[in-house]
């Protein structure tokens, strides 16, 4: 395959699920293989499979694939800076490493420590954000 | 004649053509693409891989085909060759009933409006 045919079977691929990926991008180089063997240029059969992403498109219609609505990306995206920013109320609001807790008021004290280890939120943040992009790819046309 | 109008006949009649095609006996993309468009350019537009092959993935899904790899010598390769599976086999007679009801149907439409012309 030519540079050009490797990129188109990379921007088709890329937007589909894992488990298509293979079989598209065998079929697509047989279609290469098939041009070339009699004598057809590249760009030819690029031409006629039409851009990437229509095509692909095309793809994921009759594959069954549903698109991923635009506000799922955005919603993880959005819970992760919530994330973050609980971590980062956590950090400054730490009491010293000595300490069981502290006072609320007179009569209410409360002990740290309890609920999510404050290292899980940026890691659960960055895993959310990992999600908002792989889905984000899905949610193209 | 509206570009719409005509889009929307030749997709209601791929798939039973590309049925009918794979229904005369085993054959591969390219063999498929060819035929159509020695058979069909001139009224349904040139065949393009673009359009034919999603199609193919869904009469797969669907269990209407199946398809086998092979080795080619002749891309240096595999080819994908596809064949009607049982239900595919009820499914193109079930369109070519339909097909010949709906084209008698539609041409009697036609006379009747022929023979009442002034």
């Amino acid at each position: 395959m030519t540079k050009q045919q490797q990129a188109y079977v990379r921007r088709v691929t890329e937007t589909l699920p894992r488990r298509f990926r293979p079989e598209v991008r065998r079929d697509l180089e047989e279609a290469f293989a098939e041009a070339a063997a009699r004598g057809e240029p590249a760009e030819a059969v690029l031409a006629r499979l039409g851009p990437a992403a229509e095509y692909a498109a095309a793809l994921r219609e009759q594959l069954g694939v549903r698109p991923v609505p635009v506000w799922v990306p955005a919603a993880l995206l959005l819970a992760a800076a919530g994330l973050l920013g609980l971590f980062a109320y956590r950090v400054a609001m730490a009491p010293p490493p000595d300490a069981i807790g502290y006072a609320v008021s007179v009569t209410s004290i409360q002990l740290t420590g309890s609920g999510l280890p404050s290292w899980c939120l940026p890691v659960l943040a960055a895993a959310a954000v990992v999600a908002a992009v792989l889905l984000w790819r899905r949610c193209r046309r | 004649m509206d570009g719409k109008t005509v889009q929307q006949f030749k997709k209601g009649s791929l798939e039973l053509i590309l049925l009918s095609l794979i229904g005369r006996g085993e054959t591969y993309g390219y063999a498929l693409l060819e035929a159509l468009n020695r058979g069909g350019a001139a009224v349904l537009g040139y065949a393009r891989e673009g359009t034919v092959y999603p199609i193919l993935y869904r009469l797969e899904r669907a269990g209407l085909v199946r398809s086998r790899l092979e080795k080619a010598a002749a891309n240096g390769g595999t080819r994908k060759y596809y064949a009607l599976t049982d239900d595919g086999r009820r499914q193109l007679q079930a369109l070519r009933d339909f097909w010949q009801a709906y084209r008698a149907c539609v041409d009697g439409f036609l006379e009747q409006q022929e023979e009442m012309q002034p």
